[in-house]
């Protein structure tokens, strides 16, 4: 698999860097103001893409004053994956507040208890496969004998 | 003598150039808040947070000039201006309108932005037109969403390679969502074309397995047949060795996604046979498998490995849980060798297996449950 095509290796300007991280920066404050100014459900994914993207623009500031200009563009760059999948996702869920009935689909972003009921559900099934294929190796063993 | 002259002369010139530098920071902070004032820009609070990072550098600037340090109070100053000109960025006449960053289209990012652009699409198109997603779509979904994360954070890393990897096997799971539920979204998930600069790779070849369910899927539907029997064992086995193709093209284990997909095309095959023979019985003699495929597809342990795995996959993501993946990773392999071996007739073997496989299981689901864990004497 080949690395080709993204910024490995050559050291963004100055300029193009703090030119990206202002777009990805307004591109993220005009993201929050629209969801903060939604009234309904927040979904958390959305909610953290904003966290996530806001945290990479102060760590690309803090790195562009440190001229470490590949490093801040990258730090931009990962704000901007982080916002472009949050506006994305904000503007479905607009659709479906608008147009549907407000039934939203999940990505997968189960609260904590959800996932651990989940997880240890599924463990209790697996286990008592596990149980069952022991009385199987039993019953097999005792028939041989 | 000399040098003691020299570092006084570079010191009087670094502190001279300092205080000018500092008389032009001066300057363009004036400048700037009088450019904000004016300013009717929605971006203005974030070019007064850029000038506000000014000050706090030219601040700084002056304690180390008091303190002699010419050389930081220069650096400040630099960074100073920094800020003014990301200040002065947010105040260009932009009207508002929001413009997007451009990235290389051949760059990694950009494919990880139609992985984005996928997910997004889908709910969107799920959301209006209310198709009906079944468990295991949602599944599958919540699995691609983690996989572009993933990607996310290679490409913070540095990580090109392992975030292409991460992006395009999520495309492809989208690739296959989309063309599953292509009649009920009215859209496209994901174009055909964005996998063409991969023709004759792996990624090919998966997505012309792909092509060959969905077509095969469509035919069960158009013959009014239910998948039952023989169809949904194949059926199921290509759905499964799919997943699998996708895993290994992960591992970059290009031979197993070769080798993969020659695999599912000949069930899809034989599943279409069988849906053409369930069309018309009369047509002939009824398609044979080949000997021991069957129990082949029917082997539990593909399940219970499939299960365990997407367990593992799930709490991954959950730094607190790494004890749990880790006791996971062997109870999958005892099990099936637990299986072989009680196929072979060697029953001490196989219990001695299916009992670790147990211990490590228990372990496990205490150690998530009540977050310690001891082996349990019982078992």
């Amino acid at each position: 698999m080949s690395s080709k095509g993204n910024s490995k290796g050559k050291i963004p300007t100055e300029l193009k860097v703090m030119e990206r991280l202002t777009l990805v920066e307004q591109f993220i404050a005009k993201l929050k103001l629209d969801f903060d100014a939604s009234g309904f459900r927040k979904s958390r994914i959305v909610e953290n893409g904003i966290a996530s993207g806001l945290a990479a623009i102060d760590k690309a500031v803090e790195l562009i004053a440190d001229e470490e200009f590949k490093d801040a563009d990258t730090a931009c760059k990962v704000a901007w994956l982080h916002a472009h999948f949050a506006r994305g996702l904000f503007d479905a869920e607009t659709t479906e507040h608008y147009l549907g009935e407000g039934v939203f689909l999940e990505l997968g972003d189960l609260p904590d208890s959800e996932w651990r009921q989940f997880a240890a559900e599924e463990l209790s099934e697996l286990q008592e496969e596990i149980v069952n294929l022991r009385a199987e190796i039993k019953e097999q063993s005792n028939k041989s004998a | 003598m000399l040098e003691d002259l020299t570092k006084f002369w570079s010191k009087w010139m670094s502190g001279k150039r300092s205080q000018q530098l500092m008389n032009v920071v001066v300057e363009a902070m004036t400048e700037a808040r009088q450019k904000v004032r004016a300013s009717d820009s929605p971006f203005k609070s974030l070019a007064r947070k850029c000038i506000d990072k000014a000050e706090d550098a030219y601040q700084e600037a002056i304690y180390h000039l008091k303190d002699g340090e010419p050389q930081l109070c220069f650096q400040y100053c630099k960074q100073g201006l920094k800020f003014l000109s990301m200040a002065m960025l947010h105040l260009s006449d932009s009207n508002g309108r929001i413009t997007e960053p451009l990235l290389d289209d051949e760059s990694t990012e950009q494919t990880v932005i139609k992985l984005s652009e996928a997910i997004t699409r889908f709910k969107a198109s799920v959301e209006y037109t209310n198709a009906e997603v079944s468990s295991e779509q949602k599944e599958r979904l919540a699995e691609v969403v983690r996989l572009y994360f993933d990607a996310i954070n290679h490409v913070a890393n540095g990580e090109s390679a392992s975030a292409e990897l991460a992006a395009h096997a999520g495309l492809l799971y989208m690739y296959l969502l989309g063309r599953e539920l292509e009649d009920k979204l009215q859209s496209c998930i994901v174009e055909p074309e964005t996998f063409q600069r991969w023709r004759g790779s792996a990624v090919a070849r998966i997505v012309s397995l792909i092509d060959q369910y969905a077509e095969t899927q469509k035919f069960l539907a158009e013959a009014s047949v239910i998948a039952h029997g023989r169809i949904k064992l194949y059926i199921d086995a290509a759905r499964r060795t799919l997943d699998q193709c996708i895993v290994s093209y992960q591992d970059s284990d290009s031979d197993d996604v070769s080798r993969m997909a020659k695999a599912g095309s000949m069930e899809l095959r034989m599943a279409a046979r069988l849906i053409e023979y369930a069309r018309y019985p009369n047509s002939g003699p009824e398609p044979e498998d080949e000997s021991g495929i069957l129990e082949e597809l029917e082997d539990p342990t593909q399940d219970f490995k499939r299960r365990v795995a997407r367990l593992q996959r799930l709490l991954r993501d959950k730094d607190e849980e790494v004890g749990v993946v880790r006791r996971l990773s062997v109870v999958s392999t005892y099990v099936s060798r637990a299986r072989n071996l009680l196929a072979s007739g060697d029953y001490s073997e196989a219990e001695r297996y299916a009992r670790s496989a147990h211990l490590d299981i228990d372990f496990a689901r205490q150690l998530l449950t009540d977050h310690h864990a001891t082996y349990s004497d019982i078992i």
